[in-house]
Protein backbone atom coordinates (compact mmCIF):
# COMPACT_ATOMS: atom_id res chain seq x y z
CA UNK A 1 0.00 0.00 0.00
CA UNK A 2 1.34 3.26 -1.00
CA UNK A 3 0.85 5.20 2.47
CA UNK A 4 1.90 9.71 1.75
CA UNK A 5 3.75 11.47 4.10
CA UNK A 6 2.45 15.15 4.56
CA UNK A 7 4.65 17.65 5.92
CA UNK A 8 5.92 17.59 9.36
CA UNK A 9 4.48 14.18 9.71
CA UNK A 10 5.71 10.71 9.91
CA UNK A 11 4.96 7.36 8.96
CA UNK A 12 5.81 4.37 10.12
CA UNK A 13 5.46 0.56 8.34
CA UNK A 14 6.39 -2.91 9.11
CA UNK A 15 4.82 -4.48 6.28
CA UNK A 16 7.11 -5.56 2.76
CA UNK A 17 4.28 -4.18 0.77
CA UNK A 18 4.16 -0.32 2.04
CA UNK A 19 5.66 2.48 -0.20
CA UNK A 20 6.33 5.47 1.76
CA UNK A 21 6.08 8.98 -0.15
CA UNK A 22 6.58 12.64 0.61
CA UNK A 23 6.66 15.30 -1.78
CA UNK A 24 7.52 18.56 -2.59
CA UNK A 25 10.51 18.49 -0.14
CA UNK A 26 12.09 22.27 -0.60
CA UNK A 27 14.16 23.60 2.62
CA UNK A 28 12.36 20.69 4.57
CA UNK A 29 13.81 17.89 4.89
CA UNK A 30 13.02 14.02 4.33
CA UNK A 31 14.70 11.71 6.47
CA UNK A 32 14.33 7.49 5.79
CA UNK A 33 15.14 4.91 8.37
CA UNK A 34 15.35 1.45 7.26
CA UNK A 35 15.87 -1.48 9.29
CA UNK A 36 16.34 -4.63 6.80
CA UNK A 37 15.80 -7.28 9.47
CA UNK A 38 13.89 -6.09 11.26
CA UNK A 39 11.39 -5.42 8.48
CA UNK A 40 10.77 -1.47 9.93
CA UNK A 41 10.60 1.61 7.78
CA UNK A 42 9.89 5.21 8.24
CA UNK A 43 9.80 8.29 6.63
CA UNK A 44 9.89 11.95 8.41
CA UNK A 45 9.14 15.33 6.61
CA UNK A 46 10.24 17.68 9.27
CA UNK A 47 9.87 21.58 8.44
CA UNK A 48 12.46 23.67 10.91
CA UNK A 49 15.38 23.11 12.61
CA UNK A 50 14.72 24.04 16.56
CA UNK A 51 11.72 23.73 18.40
CA UNK A 52 13.22 26.33 20.57
CA UNK A 53 11.26 29.08 18.82
CA UNK A 54 7.92 27.74 19.42
CA UNK A 55 8.22 24.78 22.07
CA UNK A 56 4.68 24.34 22.77
CA UNK A 57 4.18 23.57 19.19
CA UNK A 58 6.84 20.99 19.40
CA UNK A 59 5.11 19.20 22.52
CA UNK A 60 1.77 19.23 20.04
CA UNK A 61 3.48 17.91 17.22
CA UNK A 62 7.50 16.74 17.23
CA UNK A 63 7.60 16.32 14.03
CA UNK A 64 7.21 19.71 12.86
CA UNK A 65 11.12 20.45 14.17
CA UNK A 66 14.20 18.75 13.23
CA UNK A 67 15.78 18.67 16.82
CA UNK A 68 12.68 16.99 17.98
CA UNK A 69 11.49 14.90 15.34
CA UNK A 70 14.32 13.14 14.38
CA UNK A 71 14.76 11.66 17.87
CA UNK A 72 11.37 10.66 17.98
CA UNK A 73 11.49 8.99 14.71
CA UNK A 74 13.97 6.97 15.72
CA UNK A 75 12.61 5.93 19.11
CA UNK A 76 9.44 5.26 17.14
CA UNK A 77 11.53 2.89 15.18
CA UNK A 78 13.43 0.94 18.04
CA UNK A 79 9.96 0.66 19.70
CA UNK A 80 8.94 -1.43 16.69
CA UNK A 81 12.33 -3.81 16.89
CA UNK A 82 14.76 -1.78 14.76
CA UNK A 83 18.22 -2.50 15.90
CA UNK A 84 20.73 0.46 15.82
CA UNK A 85 23.74 -1.50 14.00
CA UNK A 86 21.13 -2.69 11.06
CA UNK A 87 19.73 1.10 10.57
CA UNK A 88 19.88 2.86 7.45
CA UNK A 89 19.83 6.68 7.72
CA UNK A 90 19.25 8.63 4.11
CA UNK A 91 18.38 12.39 3.81
CA UNK A 92 17.29 14.39 1.06
CA UNK A 93 15.97 18.05 0.56
CA UNK A 94 17.51 21.28 2.48
CA UNK A 95 17.32 23.23 -0.64
CA UNK A 96 17.16 26.84 -1.26
CA UNK A 97 13.68 27.87 -2.48
CA UNK A 98 12.30 30.87 -2.95
CA UNK A 99 13.97 34.12 -1.62
CA UNK A 100 16.33 32.17 0.20
CA UNK A 101 17.90 31.14 -3.25
CA UNK A 102 19.38 34.76 -3.84
CA UNK A 103 20.88 35.27 -0.47
CA UNK A 104 23.87 33.62 1.08
CA UNK A 105 24.39 29.88 1.39
CA UNK A 106 24.57 29.57 5.22
CA UNK A 107 21.39 31.34 6.25
CA UNK A 108 19.10 29.36 4.37
CA UNK A 109 16.53 27.25 6.65
CA UNK A 110 17.98 24.83 4.48
CA UNK A 111 21.50 23.69 5.61
CA UNK A 112 20.52 24.82 8.90
CA UNK A 113 18.09 21.71 9.21
CA UNK A 114 21.28 19.82 7.45
CA UNK A 115 23.15 20.88 10.34
CA UNK A 116 20.93 20.23 12.81
CA UNK A 117 20.23 16.77 11.59
CA UNK A 118 23.81 15.86 11.07
CA UNK A 119 24.10 16.98 14.89
CA UNK A 120 21.36 14.28 16.01
CA UNK A 121 22.75 11.92 14.21
CA UNK A 122 26.75 12.31 15.70
CA UNK A 123 24.75 12.88 19.59
CA UNK A 124 23.47 9.51 18.40
CA UNK A 125 26.18 7.96 17.22
CA UNK A 126 24.15 6.74 13.78
CA UNK A 127 25.93 7.56 10.25
CA UNK A 128 24.30 8.58 7.32
CA UNK A 129 24.28 6.22 4.75
CA UNK A 130 23.68 8.76 1.42
CA UNK A 131 22.51 12.32 1.18
CA UNK A 132 21.00 14.42 -1.47
CA UNK A 133 20.37 17.83 0.23
CA UNK A 134 21.20 21.78 -0.78
CA UNK A 135 20.91 23.26 -4.24
CA UNK A 136 17.43 24.86 -5.70
CA UNK A 137 15.14 22.05 -6.42
CA UNK A 138 12.37 20.57 -5.15
CA UNK A 139 12.45 16.91 -4.38
CA UNK A 140 9.72 13.73 -4.15
CA UNK A 141 11.31 11.24 -1.85
CA UNK A 142 9.89 7.44 -1.46
CA UNK A 143 11.49 4.18 0.18
CA UNK A 144 9.86 0.96 -1.17
CA UNK A 145 9.29 -1.43 1.64
CA UNK A 146 9.61 -4.89 -0.84
CA UNK A 147 13.30 -3.55 -1.68
CA UNK A 148 14.59 -1.31 0.72
CA UNK A 149 15.05 1.17 -2.28
CA UNK A 150 14.80 5.05 -2.08
CA UNK A 151 14.29 6.94 -4.89
CA UNK A 152 14.28 10.64 -4.99
CA UNK A 153 12.41 12.05 -8.07
CA UNK A 154 13.41 16.00 -9.15
CA UNK A 155 12.53 17.93 -12.62
CA UNK A 156 11.75 14.96 -13.65
CA UNK A 157 14.17 12.83 -13.25
CA UNK A 158 14.62 9.28 -10.88
CA UNK A 159 17.55 8.31 -9.06
CA UNK A 160 18.43 5.88 -6.45
CA UNK A 161 19.91 7.11 -3.13
CA UNK B 1 45.27 49.01 -2.36
CA UNK B 2 45.88 45.48 -0.06
CA UNK B 3 43.27 43.29 -1.25
CA UNK B 4 40.73 42.11 1.44
CA UNK B 5 39.29 38.39 2.07
CA UNK B 6 36.67 39.64 4.53
CA UNK B 7 33.88 37.23 2.56
CA UNK B 8 36.47 34.10 2.20
CA UNK B 9 37.09 34.24 5.70
CA UNK B 10 33.08 34.53 6.49
CA UNK B 11 32.40 31.53 4.82
CA UNK B 12 35.83 29.65 5.88
CA UNK B 13 34.43 30.27 9.35
CA UNK B 14 30.55 29.18 9.11
CA UNK B 15 32.04 26.12 6.94
CA UNK B 16 34.18 25.13 9.71
CA UNK B 17 31.85 25.55 12.40
CA UNK B 18 28.81 24.49 10.79
CA UNK B 19 30.97 21.07 9.41
CA UNK B 20 32.65 20.28 12.94
CA UNK B 21 30.88 22.11 15.60
CA UNK B 22 27.12 21.61 14.40
CA UNK B 23 26.35 25.16 14.68
CA UNK B 24 24.74 27.44 12.51
CA UNK B 25 24.38 31.39 11.91
CA UNK B 26 21.16 32.45 13.18
CA UNK B 27 19.18 35.04 11.56
CA UNK B 28 20.83 37.52 9.07
CA UNK B 29 21.58 39.98 11.50
CA UNK B 30 24.38 41.80 10.86
CA UNK B 31 26.36 40.82 14.12
CA UNK B 32 29.03 44.04 13.31
CA UNK B 33 26.72 46.03 14.64
CA UNK B 34 26.46 44.45 18.04
CA UNK B 35 29.31 46.38 19.11
CA UNK B 36 32.33 44.36 20.74
CA UNK B 37 31.75 41.28 22.08
CA UNK B 38 31.89 41.20 26.17
CA UNK B 39 34.45 38.99 28.30
CA UNK B 40 35.20 37.15 24.53
CA UNK B 41 37.74 33.98 24.73
CA UNK B 42 40.38 34.72 22.43
CA UNK B 43 42.34 31.91 20.60
CA UNK B 44 45.09 33.05 18.14
CA UNK B 45 47.23 30.13 15.88
CA UNK B 46 50.52 32.05 14.15
CA UNK B 47 51.28 30.54 10.79
CA UNK B 48 54.39 31.09 8.71
CA UNK B 49 55.71 30.39 5.36
CA UNK B 50 55.35 31.98 2.01
CA UNK B 51 53.34 34.38 4.33
CA UNK B 52 53.76 34.65 7.82
CA UNK B 53 51.34 36.17 10.05
CA UNK B 54 48.04 35.24 12.71
CA UNK B 55 44.20 34.23 12.78
CA UNK B 56 42.42 35.42 15.80
CA UNK B 57 39.43 33.85 17.00
CA UNK B 58 37.46 35.65 19.77
CA UNK B 59 34.01 34.42 21.05
CA UNK B 60 31.52 34.75 23.82
CA UNK B 61 32.19 32.95 26.73
CA UNK B 62 29.91 30.16 26.96
CA UNK B 63 30.06 29.57 22.70
CA UNK B 64 33.78 27.34 23.97
CA UNK B 65 31.17 24.87 26.13
CA UNK B 66 28.82 24.15 23.23
CA UNK B 67 31.05 23.92 20.78
CA UNK B 68 32.57 21.24 22.88
CA UNK B 69 29.41 19.59 23.43
CA UNK B 70 28.64 19.39 20.03
CA UNK B 71 32.07 18.03 19.03
CA UNK B 72 32.06 15.31 21.72
CA UNK B 73 28.70 14.52 21.12
CA UNK B 74 28.23 14.20 25.03
CA UNK B 75 24.97 14.40 26.89
CA UNK B 76 26.86 16.61 29.89
CA UNK B 77 28.38 19.93 29.48
CA UNK B 78 31.75 19.29 28.68
CA UNK B 79 34.74 20.00 31.47
CA UNK B 80 36.42 23.09 31.30
CA UNK B 81 39.57 21.49 29.58
CA UNK B 82 38.02 20.09 27.01
CA UNK B 83 35.81 23.58 26.14
CA UNK B 84 39.19 25.17 25.22
CA UNK B 85 41.12 22.53 23.43
CA UNK B 86 37.47 22.10 21.00
CA UNK B 87 38.00 26.41 20.45
CA UNK B 88 41.64 25.87 19.63
CA UNK B 89 41.06 22.55 17.52
CA UNK B 90 38.00 25.31 15.32
CA UNK B 91 40.84 27.86 15.05
CA UNK B 92 43.35 25.95 14.18
CA UNK B 93 40.82 24.28 11.20
CA UNK B 94 39.47 27.62 10.47
CA UNK B 95 43.19 29.31 10.33
CA UNK B 96 44.27 25.74 7.95
CA UNK B 97 41.65 26.42 5.27
CA UNK B 98 41.49 30.15 5.12
CA UNK B 99 45.12 30.36 3.86
CA UNK B 100 45.26 27.93 0.70
CA UNK B 101 42.29 30.63 -0.27
CA UNK B 102 44.73 33.41 -0.26
CA UNK B 103 48.26 32.08 -0.75
CA UNK B 104 47.03 29.37 -3.77
CA UNK B 105 47.43 25.46 -3.30
CA UNK B 106 50.88 25.14 -3.72
CA UNK B 107 51.79 27.11 -0.86
CA UNK B 108 52.93 24.83 2.01
CA UNK B 109 52.53 26.77 5.40
CA UNK B 110 53.46 25.71 8.65
CA UNK B 111 50.80 26.46 11.02
CA UNK B 112 51.77 26.59 14.78
CA UNK B 113 49.61 25.09 17.60
CA UNK B 114 47.02 27.43 18.79
CA UNK B 115 47.05 29.06 21.94
CA UNK B 116 44.33 30.79 24.41
CA UNK B 117 45.51 34.52 24.68
CA UNK B 118 44.42 37.21 27.56
CA UNK B 119 41.15 39.58 26.65
CA UNK B 120 43.92 42.54 27.05
CA UNK B 121 46.88 40.60 25.60
CA UNK B 122 48.19 42.89 22.32
CA UNK B 123 46.52 41.53 19.13
CA UNK B 124 49.03 39.99 17.01
CA UNK B 125 51.22 42.36 14.76
CA UNK B 126 50.78 42.81 11.25
CA UNK B 127 47.99 43.94 8.57
CA UNK B 128 44.69 42.97 9.31
CA UNK B 129 43.65 41.81 5.52
CA UNK B 130 40.55 40.14 6.96
CA UNK B 131 37.46 40.10 9.51
CA UNK B 132 34.78 38.56 9.62
CA UNK B 133 31.55 38.05 12.18
CA UNK B 134 29.44 35.34 12.81
CA UNK B 135 26.18 34.52 14.77
CA UNK B 136 25.69 31.80 15.28
CA UNK B 137 23.24 29.59 17.54
CA UNK B 138 25.64 28.96 20.34
CA UNK B 139 26.79 33.10 20.55
CA UNK B 140 28.89 35.39 18.57
CA UNK B 141 32.72 34.86 16.57
CA UNK B 142 34.75 37.28 15.20
CA UNK B 143 37.52 35.62 13.29
CA UNK B 144 40.26 38.17 12.39
CA UNK B 145 43.25 37.51 9.78
CA UNK B 146 47.10 39.04 10.10
CA UNK B 147 49.87 38.76 7.76
CA UNK B 148 53.33 40.58 8.45
CA UNK B 149 54.83 42.36 5.91
CA UNK C 1 39.83 -9.69 13.18
CA UNK C 2 39.77 -6.24 15.35
CA UNK C 3 42.33 -3.59 14.64
CA UNK C 4 44.61 -1.73 17.02
CA UNK C 5 44.39 1.99 16.27
CA UNK C 6 46.45 5.02 17.02
CA UNK C 7 44.79 8.32 16.62
CA UNK C 8 47.77 11.03 16.65
CA UNK C 9 46.80 14.66 17.45
CA UNK C 10 47.44 17.50 19.93
CA UNK C 11 43.72 18.25 20.35
CA UNK C 12 42.28 15.28 23.11
CA UNK C 13 38.70 16.66 21.32
CA UNK C 14 39.69 15.79 18.04
CA UNK C 15 41.12 12.32 19.01
CA UNK C 16 37.86 11.62 20.56
CA UNK C 17 35.53 12.60 17.31
CA UNK C 18 38.07 10.48 15.15
CA UNK C 19 37.70 7.47 17.82
CA UNK C 20 33.71 8.18 17.94
CA UNK C 21 33.85 8.28 13.99
CA UNK C 22 35.53 4.80 13.57
CA UNK C 23 33.27 3.26 16.25
CA UNK C 24 29.98 4.70 14.35
CA UNK C 25 31.46 2.98 11.29
CA UNK C 26 31.41 -0.31 12.50
CA UNK C 27 34.95 -0.66 12.28
CA UNK C 28 36.28 -3.48 14.57
CA UNK C 29 38.60 -1.64 16.92
CA UNK C 30 40.55 -4.17 19.36
CA UNK C 31 42.80 -1.58 21.20
CA UNK C 32 43.28 2.33 20.88
CA UNK C 33 46.28 4.37 21.54
CA UNK C 34 46.21 8.09 21.53
CA UNK C 35 49.21 10.53 21.12
CA UNK C 36 49.85 14.24 21.16
CA UNK C 37 52.65 14.73 18.47
CA UNK C 38 55.02 12.35 16.75
CA UNK C 39 57.11 11.43 19.14
CA UNK C 40 54.72 9.92 21.49
CA UNK C 41 53.35 8.29 18.54
CA UNK C 42 56.58 6.94 17.71
CA UNK C 43 56.71 5.85 21.45
CA UNK C 44 53.41 4.11 21.06
CA UNK C 45 54.42 2.05 17.98
CA UNK C 46 57.30 1.02 20.01
CA UNK C 47 55.34 -0.70 22.67
CA UNK C 48 52.16 -2.16 20.85
CA UNK C 49 51.27 -3.62 18.17
CA UNK C 50 49.10 -1.49 15.87
CA UNK C 51 47.93 -1.78 12.66
CA UNK C 52 46.22 1.50 11.66
CA UNK C 53 46.97 5.35 12.19
CA UNK C 54 45.56 8.32 11.74
CA UNK C 55 47.70 11.39 12.17
CA UNK C 56 47.33 15.32 12.22
CA UNK C 57 49.83 16.99 10.35
CA UNK C 58 50.37 20.53 12.61
CA UNK C 59 51.69 19.27 15.84
CA UNK C 60 54.36 20.06 18.66
CA UNK C 61 57.40 18.14 19.13
CA UNK C 62 57.44 16.74 15.98
CA UNK C 63 54.87 17.08 13.22
CA UNK C 64 52.83 14.30 11.26
CA UNK C 65 54.77 14.41 8.52
CA UNK C 66 58.00 14.00 10.44
CA UNK C 67 56.72 11.06 11.44
CA UNK C 68 55.34 9.79 8.29
CA UNK C 69 58.79 9.71 7.41
CA UNK C 70 60.51 8.21 10.26
CA UNK C 71 57.52 4.88 10.25
CA UNK C 72 58.42 4.69 6.51
CA UNK C 73 62.53 4.45 7.81
CA UNK C 74 62.00 2.14 10.38
CA UNK C 75 61.54 -1.72 8.63
CA UNK C 76 59.03 -3.46 12.00
CA UNK C 77 56.43 -0.23 10.72
CA UNK C 78 57.21 0.85 7.04
CA UNK C 79 54.67 -0.55 6.01
CA UNK C 80 51.90 0.29 8.22
CA UNK C 81 48.67 1.91 6.90
CA UNK C 82 48.10 5.59 7.52
CA UNK C 83 45.33 8.00 7.61
CA UNK C 84 46.19 11.61 7.26
CA UNK C 85 43.50 13.99 9.04
CA UNK C 86 44.40 17.59 8.81
CA UNK C 87 43.42 21.16 7.58
CA UNK C 88 46.38 20.92 5.33
CA UNK C 89 44.91 22.69 2.73
CA UNK C 90 48.78 22.79 0.10
CA UNK C 91 48.05 20.19 -2.64
CA UNK C 92 51.77 19.94 -2.70
CA UNK C 93 52.21 19.01 0.77
CA UNK C 94 49.19 16.36 0.17
CA UNK C 95 50.94 14.81 -2.84
CA UNK C 96 53.90 14.73 -0.97
CA UNK C 97 52.12 12.68 1.65
CA UNK C 98 50.30 10.54 -0.82
CA UNK C 99 53.57 9.89 -2.00
CA UNK C 100 54.54 8.20 1.27
CA UNK C 101 51.61 6.08 1.06
CA UNK C 102 49.31 8.11 3.55
CA UNK C 103 45.22 8.17 2.49
CA UNK C 104 44.16 12.05 2.97
CA UNK C 105 41.10 13.32 4.87
CA UNK C 106 40.42 16.71 5.15
CA UNK C 107 39.38 18.94 8.31
CA UNK C 108 36.53 19.93 9.16
CA UNK C 109 35.34 16.47 8.02
CA UNK C 110 32.42 14.49 8.24
CA UNK C 111 31.80 11.17 10.01
CA UNK C 112 30.88 9.77 6.72
CA UNK C 113 33.99 10.91 4.73
CA UNK C 114 36.08 9.14 7.36
CA UNK C 115 34.19 6.11 7.76
CA UNK C 116 34.12 5.21 3.64
CA UNK C 117 37.96 6.44 3.61
CA UNK C 118 38.69 3.86 6.82
CA UNK C 119 36.31 1.47 5.32
CA UNK C 120 38.93 1.18 2.48
CA UNK C 121 41.90 1.41 4.31
CA UNK C 122 40.74 -1.42 7.10
CA UNK C 123 40.56 -3.49 4.39
CA UNK C 124 43.65 -3.68 2.80
CA UNK C 125 44.65 -3.51 6.96
CA UNK C 126 42.79 -6.77 7.81
CA UNK C 127 44.00 -8.35 4.45
CA UNK C 128 47.57 -7.79 5.94
CA UNK C 129 47.32 -9.10 9.00
CA UNK C 130 46.06 -12.71 7.42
Amino acid sequence: MRHTVSVADMKLTTSGEDLLITHSLGSCLGVIIYDAVASVGALLHVMLPLSTINPEKAVDNPYMFVDTGVPRLLNECYKMGAKKGNLVVKVAGGAKIGAAAQSGDFFAIGSRNVTVFRKILWKNGLMCKAADVGGTRPRTLSLDMNTGEVLIRSDGQVTAL
Amino acid sequence: MTTRYDQVLQDVAAEAFSTLGFMFPMDEGDSADAGPLADPVVAEVCFSGPQSGALKVAVEPQLPAVLATNMTGADDQAPAEQQLDAFKEMANVICGNILPRIAGQEAVFDVHPPEICRQDAPGPGGQCVAQAGLLLDGGRVEVSLFLNA
Amino acid sequence: MSLNVLVVDDSAVMRSMIIRTLEMAGVDIGQVFQASNGEEALQQLDANWIDLALVDINMPVMNGEQLIEEVRRRSAIADLPIIVVSTEGSQTRIERLQQKGAKFIHKPFTPETIGQIVEGVTEVANDNQV
